[in-house]
């Protein structure tokens, strides 16, 4: 550590996302992707990127990882990191297809959530009462997942007696009822009307609006539900500010008689259970199948990255992640247009720097705008493999680029004990 | 105007993991060995009540595995599969004692191994060269992957949890686009997707003849692997470079109090980012038994998961070069034994169950014991400083 | 709970009933008694200032009254009647309320949000935070704490962070406020602002306890002044009846220790030489404010201060651990750039105040804590190596010759006492060969014996030729070692004295800011 010559100047304002006047922003900002999106779409001809069946797809791909991402988010909220996400998850596919299956698709949601919360339970025990690092705790719970899904298939399953059932699979779960908006995604489908004439952005506008809306899951509806009922609970209720400041200062929250402990348990319970109903909606419907979770617990927990800790800019991620997941699934050859799309973006995240007077961005922004473009240019397509870590890179990215703003809860992950001063 | 006062002196809290002493004292002795007993009982007894839960008969499952797994064949085995466990449970154990998570071990083994096979396979070299060749790339390899999370950490401050996670994934997606689209070997007629086999020149020697001169019957169809010789020069080198270097020394005093360490002058930055190669060099050697000594490929196939449960085997371990080595001969030991579970209608899975409820109980245990030594010291010392200050 | 939002009833009449009364407080720990019979009356709608130097047992007697801890003997009455505190519940629901000096505030929550935490309005189960809103400006209002409840706690200033704590014990009904050390953190101009708040507080009836050592503002302030020393209560007197060298003489006393009388080991080579030092705090704040000193060999140099002055930042930015400007020269090198490292190999020696924190590596054992910031020079350097044996034989030499009371130097550290594990810092420290030893309060913590041992070191070593810049709140060790006082106040040198010569009125005063 040497010593600088110049005095340090006082911090000037910090950057931060402000609520009011916020909403403009974020419509005009989603408004201005369509217009790219519709752009990319005329040019590269990749009808998929916004076709009602993509954004459906997309929908659906992101339930488990939006669910396992709150997950982490209630958890890191009350101040305890949750990387058992994954464990978790598990729990609630094989509990929820192995009810399912014998009691119905709602009952096997039950008890997918119910496993979850037993694995939250035993996360808090550990974290809370015992006070074990929350990273090794998290890391231990997933190996007994894993291992207490595979034990417990091969013991459920493996004698052959239920139909289609093996050692590292369920039987198949009855799927919970689809619902669609009526007039507009169903029966006389005007979106879906509007959608099939291509026309610029209207033709990609109802693309995604149906899918959206057309055949959507009760479970899908569920989890988008609990985007803002988690924001009204957290931010709008004594119990979820208690919640919060047990996040931020648990001391200064004990020294206001605030039950530190019993807010930690509940949260991290909660965060078990919301990773369980995400494992449930994989199987709803489905099967379980060994190795299915597929790391979703722990693109959950990129989203709550990306999302700054706050459960819109995660439902965001969440999109965000089961759009390129759904894209890549159906039409491998569309991943392609989105690279166009990204160095699109890029000229705009340039543009802005520079009327910012940012230079030194700006041109890094121009330069990798055109390392996107050539790319777009030279391959057919993208191989499936490099965009399956997507998330992952984003969140890399955001760690890199971003982490002056991001705001995780002040105390997170820092083990506590009643009493302690500081 | 003085308020000098006598503290107490402190109880000895819990096993410290810097000392090397030549008496310890009885009470501090009983404590260290407390927690792992502690654990091993806990979980015996959740392993236990899963298998009743499950209809079997723990006492009998317990015994079955006792008998199989110390058949020599069995013993052999159990010793291969430990050697990759005990190399990750060291590259997590170097990063423990800096106070930094590498959780990363195992995309950095994964793309370590691929790499390694690859430019193996790409070369003709003398016998020990070759080997060295593919030793160079695999550490290089995983010493560059880590050294992303490291360099994360050091400028940005990212956390290397959220950061050796995200790159598992992205090492992983990494290896399979390159051995899709690069590296595979194209066999005519073959759906399997390898690299190339490694020439002979590359293969890693058997222990065989060693036992065998020894007077041990190597039983049919199994050989000792030779790369146990080199996890015990890594487990050596280990406990020499972090208990008698001075970078292992600064290494320490980082994961003990960076406070203290930025205080006297350690460069902490550079010894985060140091450490962090150090793993991922590391980390890259756990890919190469299997690689070296029976596989001499790398497929879809290759062993996977060693990287987390490495986390398991250092925890257990408490970071000691002996600890990992029982505690990844006995992670060893239970899965081996538990192959034999399918002969008495039991699911072999309760060896996972059994290995993740020892690593929980075990830092429960160690926790547990530590607070009881500190809060001790700490009362003694709180109470008599606990004076006027301002 | 009252409605915070009423008016308090003001209390007329002489000899009225105090709202707070605390009579024969005593209460000991292992070692020390922190407070010996203690009396405070606290009554409504006064400003009750409590002095005293450090150790005084302000701090002690703050966490009784504020039920954080009980007392061994002595009543605590609230409004005549005897109560008993288990926790800070009990004092918040009997109307008393602390403002510490590190504050409570959740920095990404907004003023509202820290302030009903706890003690929410809810409207069938929504939090309401319009009535909240309400209160809180009208409390604000009231008490003159201009606060916007819908700012982020972390966008506010230090002088406004304390108003969201004010705000927050008003909100709880609170009819006594205690401030523990109100202005440590703050600039004039928002001493000012707050001095303007305790003046409304006081109008509406709440009663005010301000903790300080800074005896002018105490008497800006206060009605009545309570002076603590050696934990007992010396007087209390009404402000207007006293002045600010009477105040003074009272918090240290007369005794103040004679310095042995020594030839003077003072050279005339320069071994430190600071020039125009200025550190800043993050948020801007200068804490060091344009400190310039020299410290020849063979010489200490005291800087006596009461803590919070810049003392620590001030050590902090010669060792090389906080950025600094200005000029700092050790001997004749400009080591103002240098690392840490580097001026610690250059020369420099440091005694942390904090062993702890900053010295000591707890779990590791004797040597290897000798070993700790030595690692790049001999005996414990060999090569990339560490010569473990040449630093137990050193380790060894080091428990001897400072007297380090323990079985062996493969005992882990936390085992030692304190006083034995500063003997092994100092130890360590010197074995150095330094040329300049920066020491912080070297002796906190230590028993009488260790202070003794670590003193005679000290003395021996300055014989010997060494520059010692000795940073102490111990009057003792100050006078007995200085060769020349340097008083810090408010980050800035505002006296310099010679130990010998040295009343305690003048030390006192220059301390506490009083005019000469």
């Amino acid at each position: 550590m040497s010593t600088q010559v110049a005095p340090q100047a006082p911090t000037g304002e910090r950057a931060r996302r402000s609520l009011p006047g916020g909403r403009q922003r974020l419509l005009l900002g989603a408004l201005g992707l369509l217009l790219l999106l519709s752009l990319v779409r005329i040019v590269s001809g990749a009808d998929d990127i916004t076709s009602s069946g993509t954004v459906g797809a997309a929908l659906r791909l992101a339930v488990p990882i939006g669910l396992a991402g709150l997950g982490g988010l209630w958890a890191e909220r009350s101040g305890v990191v949750n990387i058992g996400l994954e464990g978790m998850l598990i729990l609630g596919t094989w509990f929820g297809a192995y009810a399912g299956y014998q009691y119905g698709p709602w009952v096997g949601i039950a008890a997918g959530v119910l496993a979850g919360a037993l694995g939250g339970l035993l996360h808090a025990l550990a974290t809370v009462t015992f006070g074990v690092d929350h990273v090794v705790s998290g890391v231990a719970i997933n190996l007994l997942g894993a291992g207490t899904a595979q034990y417990l298939s091969t013991v459920a399953y493996g004698d052959g007696s239920i139909p289609g059932a093996g050692p590292t699979q369920s039987a198949l779960v009855d799927p919970v009822p689809l619902v669609s908006l009526p007039v507009l995604s169903d029966g006389p489908d005007l979106l879906g009307r509007l959608e099939r004439t291509h026309l610029p952005v209207l033709g990609d506008l109802a693309g995604v609006l149906r899918g959206l809306t057309a055949d959507v899951s009760l479970i899908t509806v569920l989890a988008v539900l609990l985007v803002p009922i988690s924001v009204a609970v957290l931010w709008h209720t004594a119990f979820g500010l208690r919640l919060r400041s047990v996040g931020e200062n648990p001391v200064a929250a004990e020294s206001l008689g605030v039950p530190v402990y019993r807010l930690k348990y509940i949260a991290v319970v909660i965060s078990g259970a919301l990773a369980g109903l995400g494992g449930a909606a994989l199987v709803t419907g489905s099967i379980y199948r060994e190795g299915q979770t597929a790391g979703r617990g722990f693109i959950g927990l990129a989203a709550v990255i990306f999302g700054n800790w706050r459960p819109g800019g995660l439902a965001a991620g969440a999109a965000l992640f089961g759009y390129a997941d759904a894209l890549q699934l159906r039409a491998g050859s569309a991943v392609r247009a989105l690279l166009l799309f990204v160095a699109l973006l890029l000229v705009v995240v340039a543009v802005r720097q520079a009327l910012r007077r940012r230079i030194p961005l700006a041109v890094a922004g121009v330069v990798l705008a055109l390392a996107f473009f050539l790319w777009y240019l030279a391959v057919d397509a993208v191989p499936s493999q490099l965009v399956g870590f997507t998330p992952h890179l984003v969140t890399l990215l955001v760690l890199a680029v971003a982490s002056q703003r991001l705001r995780p809860p002040a105390a997170d992950g820092q083990p506590y004990r009643r009493g302690q001063q500081t | 105007m003085t308020t000098a006062v006598e503290t107490a002196p402190a109880a000895p809290a819990g096993p410290p993991p810097a000392t090397r002493g030549t008496r310890l004292p009885v009470r501090r002795v009983l404590l260290a060995v407390a927690a792992p007993l502690a654990a091993a009982v806990v979980s015996l007894v959740i392993s236990s009540l899963v298998l009743l839960a499950s209809g079997s008969d723990p006492v009998e499952v317990y015994r079955t595995m006792l008998d199989s797994g110390t058949e020599t064949r069995s013993l052999l085995i159990t010793v291969n599969n430990a050697v990759p466990l005990y190399l990750a449970g060291v590259a997590v154990a170097i990063g423990f004692r800096a106070a930094l998570f590498n959780i990363g071990v195992e995309g950095q083994y994964q793309l370590a191994a691929l790499l390694a096979a690859a430019a193996g396979a790409a070369v003709h070299l003398p016998p020990v060269l070759h080997v060295g060749l593919v030793l160079l790339v695999a550490m290089s390899v995983g010493a560059a992957w880590a050294g992303v999370a490291g360099a994360l950490k050091v400028t940005r401050g990212g956390s290397e949890v959220i950061s050796t996670i995200m790159l598992n994934v992205i090492a992983a997606g990494v290896a399979a686009y390159l051995l899709a689209e690069h590296l595979q070997a194209r066999v005519a007629g073959s759906n399997n997707s390898a690299t190339p086999p490694l020439p002979t020149s590359a293969h890693f020697p058997s222990l065989d003849p060693l036992l065998r001169a020894l007077g041990v019957e190597v039983p049919r169809g199994t050989s000792l692997g030779g790369f146990v010789l080199v996890a015990i020069a890594v487990g050596i080198a280990y406990w020499v470079f972090i208990t008698r270097s001075r970078f292992g020394f600064e290494l320490r005093a980082t994961g003990l109090n960076p406070a203290a360490a930025v205080a006297t002058g350690v460069d902490v930055k550079r010894t985060v980012f140091l450490t962090m190669l150090v793993s991922g060099g590391l980390a890259g050697l756990v890919g190469m038994p299997q690689l070296l000594g029976t596989a001499y490929s790398y497929g879809l196939g290759f062993t996977a998961g060693l990287g987390l449960t490495g986390i398991g085997v250092a925890l257990l371990g408490r970071n000691s070069p002996v600890g990992i080595a029982l505690a990844a001969l006995l992670f060893a030991f239970l899965e081996r034994s538990s192959s034999s579970l399918q002969f008495i209608d039991v699911p072999r899975q309760i060896y996972v169950i059994m290995q993740g409820s020892i690593v929980l109980s075990v830092v429960v245990a160690y926790e547990a014991v530590r607070r009881i030594g500190v809060a001790q010291a700490e009362r003694a010392v709180r109470t008599a400083t606990d004076r006027p200050a301002a | 709970m009252p409605d915070p939002a009423a008016p308090a009833p003001v209390s007329a009449g002489a000899s009225p009933v105090p709202v707070v009364e605390l009579a024969g407080i005593t209460k000991r720990f292992p070692g020390v008694v922190a407070n010996r019979d203690v009396a405070l009356r606290i009554l409504a709608g006064e400003v009750h200032a409590v002095v005293g130097e450090n150790g005084a047992g302000k701090s002690t007697l703050m966490k009784t009254m504020y039920g954080m801890q009980r007392p061994d003997e002595g009543t605590i009455s609230v409004d005549g009647t005897p109560v008993r505190f288990s926790s800070p519940s009990d004092a918040i629901a009997a109307g008393i309320g602390m403002v510490h000096q590190h504050f409570m505030l959740a920095d990404n929550l907004t003023v509202l949000e820290n302030v009903v935490l706890g003690d929410e309005p809810s409207r069938r189960g929504r939090l309401d935070r319009a009535t909240a809103r309400t209160t809180i400006r009208v409390l604000s209002q009231r008490y003159g704490l201009g606060v916007d409840p819908d700012a982020l706690v972390e966008h506010l200033g230090v002088g406004d962070r304390q108003r969201v704590e004010i705000l927050k014990v008003l909100y709880r009904g609170a009819r006594v406020i205690v401030l523990d050390e109100p202005t440590a953190v703050l600039v004039p101009q928002e001493v000012d602002a707050l001095f303007a708040s305790l003046a409304d507080l006081r109008a509406q009836g709440v009663a005010v306890v301000f903790i300080s050592h800074k005896l002018d503002e105490v008497l800006r302030v206060a009605d009545t002044v309570t002076v603590l020393r050696a934990g007992t209560t010396v007087t209390t007197l009404p402000a207007a009846a006293t002045t600010p060298r009477e105040l003074a003489q009272l918090m240290v006393g007369r005794d103040l220790p004679t310095p042995e009388t020594r030839e003077s080991t003072v050279t005339t080579v320069v071994e430190l030489a600071v020039e125009h030092l200025t550190v800043r705090s993050p948020d801007g704040r200068s804490v060091v404010e344009d400190v310039s000193l020299e410290v020849h060999r063979g010489e200490v140099v005291g800087i006596a201060g009461v803590e919070g002055n810049g003392q620590a930042e001030l050590v902090e930015a010669l060792l090389g651990l906080r950025p600094a400007a200005g000029v700092v020269r050790l001997g004749a090198q400009d080591i103002s750039a240098w690392s840490t490292k580097r001026r610690r190999e250059g020369g420099i020696g440091h005694v942390p105040e904090d062993r702890h924190r900053q010295g000591l590596l707890l779990p590791a054992s004797l040597w290897e804590n000798r070993v700790l910031g030595h690692q790049g020079r001999r005996p414990a350097r060999r090569g990339p190596w560490i010569d473990g044996r040449a630093s137990r034989a050193d380790t060894e030499r080091i428990v001897r010759e400072y007297g380090v009371r323990t079985p062996g130097v493969q005992v882990p550290a936390f085992a030692l006492s304190g006083g034995n594990q500063q003997k092994l810092v100092v130890g360590r420290e010197m074995s150095g060969d330094p040329t300049l030893l920066v020491a912080s309060h070297p002796t906190r913590g230590v028993d009488v014996g260790a202070q003794a041992a670590v003193w005679d070191h000290l003395r021996s070593a300055r014989s010997a030729g060494l520059a010692v810049l000795l940073v102490s709140a111990d009057l003792e060790e100050l006078i007995g070692l200085s060769d020349v006082l340097l008083v810090m106040l408010r980050g800035r040198l505002v006296a310099r004295l010679d130990p010998a010569a040295t009343t305690p009125e003048l030390l006192g005063e220059a301390m506490t800011g009083v005019a000469a």
